[in-house]
């Protein structure tokens, strides 16, 4: 025997309907145990919120249980943990600050410094790009701090009233896969990239990666609009394939999926390091080239942080020998402050020729620089 | 009474006043299709929409600030192509998914497939997989001197082109790869609709002299469609907010338009200005579902339920069992086996697993505290939007629902603007990610939760409160319980998307709040995937045994006579 479905339009009043068999209809009991597995692990939650209150942090470090210092720094960072985690352990074991990293990308945290203006919550930024500082300076959210370790680093690699300065210098590079290309088949420049014998043969970042646009701004400083415009223009008609990072172009090159890759120098040393059969050229050293493009990662205080104090130490240790000297180490990087020596393979600023513009430009040019790859259509 | 007498299945009128007791104004019925709820269930509704539409009134708040200048310059861009691409994109995604999902849902709910009751779970496990960490296995294979090549290269010599890179980066290879991340989304919500499917109304088909052909187009079909396009919706949404699959299989969508100008020109307005088209775009995708289900409701009395006779496969067995094997090999056998190598190699190196241990206890807290949050925030949306309908119900779903095709970064930049400035005592808490998963999630839930309720017959309260029960307590009696599987689906859809939610996560966390995505990020960004594998590994296996938990209870749901 079985009951008829109630149709719709006619309910039928006619049919008996038992009371008591409400509560056993399917799901009641189920219900239940998915609302105590809600509960429980909500409660979970709030012990991992209590946890995280007391001050453990970031990756590689022991369990933060220290009684409070008071005295703390708040970090905001664009750069990998494993990068940074070794200077900010090495920061609080000379100052005994106790240092409260938030990580991620460097655009987005500089977007959210922005958003939080009306009531700051860093005290500094690290970046790895000027452009993205510079353009955190004239948004008027950075505090000048012109001390005589700023003062030490050379004044295109910071900027003037020292609201943010380079800790290390990247070089902008041509890495190539040795297997592919023979050493007399090598481009010289990075104009080079856009001859057509490479036609199809040259991976870069696209176009919202911050060291794709910096070097964009340093070749319209350098060579003007119409230059930069030609050069873009012309490096699309050569195929030039554009990947989601710097991470996939290096491996693409790697396999020789294609022969050249326009990178950040570390990335060819990170390939390297993978066992891949890459070299590397360092552009534009020709006498009537205008030098390689750099650019650096930087810092910068931000302006009303909670403990300016602390910040302050903080950027003149960034710029101690030691400091600079664990970047050199840590990722191939060339350290800003004159005199320290780089890793094994990785030129001095001193023995590089290097591209005349102030990595100021980066910012001050940077929404022009993405007109015009909007306009070419990159 | 003996015998089905006719077919359950018909259009309920425009209006219909079931008893005296809805008496209203006609106006302000009017705007609920002749049905006005109970105060506090609008009130209800109400703070749900507020919550979900804090990303919208963001977005035109940044977009507005930015005037028209901003639209001029963007529109001259490459914006127009790149809309073509993420719409083409969004129909093929949907399409693979919806061809996947259906025939696996009805193969393991009504078939006498082999393993059917392991093949259900196994077959929802690409749910639990980040679909970037899918498409990089992709990647390693189909991809230039992937693991293909290798072999290829080895027995054959040359790679045929229509195998390697040349057909994974292609619209199809993208299409396929997302789909096979994806489908899960249509699955749990039609494999819930096929075990909670009465049986006797596909006999009283029968009886009336229909078919088999006629049966399944008069029967199930209409019962599933609430199911098929609410779990539709889903993928189309999420293919619309997607950044890292589609970038890494270098399809160029919309949201790389957006990071272009949040990213690479830090302008706010007109990243908005872009995120604004595509909540019009979700807005629209939110009104055609809508439309698509249309006014016809489907009601089933759960009272009659009867265990549902197998499928005889037959000689199909085999080629059934081929079917299911084939695809959660390529959805769920391949980014699996990855990450195991992944693991395996991390180990072998050494990675240090202690602040594993805290990032899972903190993404499995996040998750569900926010799962319980959306679901509950959810309800009476859902609730008002299947009982009674109307211009207001259906705004406040879609107010709910918009900002569901943002990219994460943008969501998260609107909670940073209010947590920061209206709320700033809560801001750098753990609570400021719960909301941003409870805001991304919120449609997964309602979807859920709608295709749940359009089964259950508003009749079966009516009579319970017939017999007495008060408006509130018919609805916690009777339909409460009968939706629980519903509930449970989309809360172990919100639960398992909060575990892989990485965008939000990255800039609203806490400091030192670390879940497990921010782990796998964080490694495998830069390049070092072995040591990116073992919190892969934890992802997947924290969420895999709740998956079992909850199909394994709506199974046995389907027992009751």
């Amino acid at each position: 025997m079985q009951r008829p479905v109630a149709p719709r339009r006619a309910p039928d009043r006619t049919t008996p309907r038992r009371p008591g068999s409400l509560p056993t209809l399917p799901g009641g009991p189920g219900l239940l145990l998915f609302l105590g597995l809600s509960l429980a692990l909500a409660t979970a939650l709030a012990a991992g919120c209590a946890g995280a209150g007391t001050g453990t942090q970031g990756s590689g470090r022991g369990p933060g249980t220290e009684p409070p210092g008071r005295r703390e720094l708040v970090v905001y960072s664009g750069r990998k943990d494993a990068l940074i985690q070794p200077v900010l352990e090495a920061f609080e074991s000379e100052t005994g600050i106790r240092v409260v990293l938030r990580s991620g990308g460097a655009s987005e945290l500089a977007s959210a410094i922005l958003e939080e203006r009306s009531r700051p919550r860093a005290d500094v930024f690290i970046a790895n790009d000027a452009g993205t500082l510079e353009n955190l300076r004239r948004e008027g959210v950075l505090e000048p701090y012109l001390s005589e370790r700023v003062r030490a680093v050379p004044e295109d690699l910071r900027a003037a009233d020292g609201s943010w300065v380079g800790v290390s210098a990247r070089v902008r590079v041509i890495m190539y896969n040795t297997t592919l290309l023979a050493p007399e088949e090598l481009p010289r420049t990075v104009a080079d990239l856009a001859d057509p014998r490479y036609r199809g043969q040259v991976a870069m970042a696209q176009s919202s990666n911050e060291s794709v646009i910096g070097h964009v701004s340093a070749l319209r400083h350098l060579k003007g609009d119409a230059y930069a415009e030609q050069f873009l223009r012309d490096l699309l008609a050569n195929q030039v394939i554009r990947l989601k990072g710097h991470t996939q172009v290096r491996q693409a090159v790697g396999k020789g999926e294609f022969k050249l890759g326009w990178v950040n120098h570390y990335y060819y040393f990170l390939e390297r390091a993978d066992g891949s059969p890459v070299g590397v050229i360092w552009p534009d050293q020709g006498p009537d080239d205008p030098g390689a493009v750099f650019n650096v990662a930087g810092v910068g205080i931000v302006k009303g942080g909670p403990n300016p104090e602390a910040a302050r130490a903080f950027v003149d240790f960034l710029l101690t020998p030691a400091a600079q000297e664990l970047f050199a180490r840590l990722n191939m990087e060339i350290p800003t402050l004159p005199g320290v020596p780089t890793a094994e393979g990785v030129p001095d600023l001193g023995s590089l020729k290097r591209a005349p513009v102030p990595l100021e430009v980066l910012g001050r040019e940077l929404h022009r620089t993405v007109d015009l790859l909007e306009k070419v259509g990159f | 009474m003996a015998g089905p007498r006719r077919l359950g299945l018909t259009a309920p009128p425009a209006v219909s006043v079931p008893s005296g007791r809805w008496i209203a104004p006609a106006g302000w019925a009017g705007l609920w299709g002749g049905r006005p709820p109970h105060p506090g269930l609008v009130l209800a509704a109400l703070a749900t929409a507020a919550v979900g539409g804090v990303p919208l009134l963001y977005v035109f708040y940044r977009a507005a600030t930015g005037g028209d200048e901003v639209w001029r310059r963007l529109w001259a861009t490459r914006i127009p192509s790149l809309l073509v691409s993420t719409l083409s994109l969004t129909a093929g995604v949907t399409l693979v998914a919806a061809l996947l999902a259906v025939p696996l849902a009805w193969l393991v709910a009504r078939t006498d497939l082999a393993g059917r009751n392991v093949w259900a779970w196994v077959a929802a496990l690409p749910l639990v997989i980040p679909p970037y960490l899918g498409a990089f296995a992709y990647i390693s294979i189909f991809g230039p001197r992937g693991v293909l090549e290798g072999i290829v290269r080895r027995w054959v010599g040359a790679v045929p082109e229509t195998l390697g890179p040349a057909a994974l980066y292609s619209f199809g290879g993208v299409t396929l790869v997302l789909g096979l991340f994806t489908y899960p989304y249509v699955y749990l919500l039609v494999l819930g609709a096929l075990r909670r499917f009465n049986v006797s109304l596909e006999e009283a088909a029968r009886a009336a002299g229909h078919g088999p052909w006629a049966v399944f187009r008069r029967v199930p079909l209409p019962l599933l469609r609430p199911a098929v396009s609410a779990g539709t919706l889903l993928v189309a949404l999420y293919v619309l907010a997607d950044f890292g699959a589609v970038s890494m299989l270098r399809y160029p969508t919309f949201t790389q338009a957006i990071y272009l100008q949040l990213i690479g020109r830090y302008d706010r307005s007109a990243a908005a200005a872009l995120g604004a088209v595509l909540v019009a775009i979700s807005v629209f995708l939110l009104w055609a579902e809508d439309r698509a289900r249309g006014r016809a409701r489907y009601y089933q009395t759960v009272g009659t339920f009867r265990p549902q006779p197998q499928v005889r496969l037959g000689r199909w067995r085999r080629m059934a069992l081929a079917y299911v094997l084939g695809v959660t090999m390529a959805s769920v056998g391949v980014p699996l086996g990855m990450v195991g190598y992944w693991t395996f190699r991390g180990l072998a190196a050494g990675v240090p697993l202690e602040p594993l241990w805290r990032a899972a206890a903190h993404s499995l807290g996040a998750a569900a505290g926010a799962a319980f949050l959306t679901v509950a925030l959810a309800f009476p949306v859902a609730y008002l939007r299947a009982r009674h309908g109307g211009p207001i119900c259906r705004g406040l779903a879609q107010l709910a629902q918009s900002g569901y095709a943002l990219p994460g970064v943008v969501a998260a930049l609107a909670l940073i603007f209010l947590f920061n400035r209206y709320l700033p005592w809560l801001y750098g808490t753990p609570l400021v990610v719960l909301t941003a998963y409870v805001i991304r999630f919120l449609p997964q839930a309602l979807q859920a939760e709608d295709a749940a309720l359009a089964q259950v017959s508003p009749r079966l309260e009516e009579a319970a409160r017939s017999l007495g029960l008060g408006p509130l307590a018919a609805s916690a009696r009777v339909t409460l319980p009968l939706v629980a599987p519903g509930l449970a689906a989309g809360w172990s859809l919100v639960f398992v998307s909060g575990l892989k939610e990485l965008s939000a996560t990255l800039l609203l966390r806490p400091a030192g709040f670390e879940t497990l995505p921010v782990r796998v990020w964080m490694q495998a960004s830069e390049g070092f995937f072995s040591q990116a594998g073992p919190a892969a590994l934890v992802l997947v296996l924290c969420s895999a045994p709740l998956l079992g938990v909850l199909l394994g209870r709506q199974h046995r749901g389907e027992g009751h006579g």
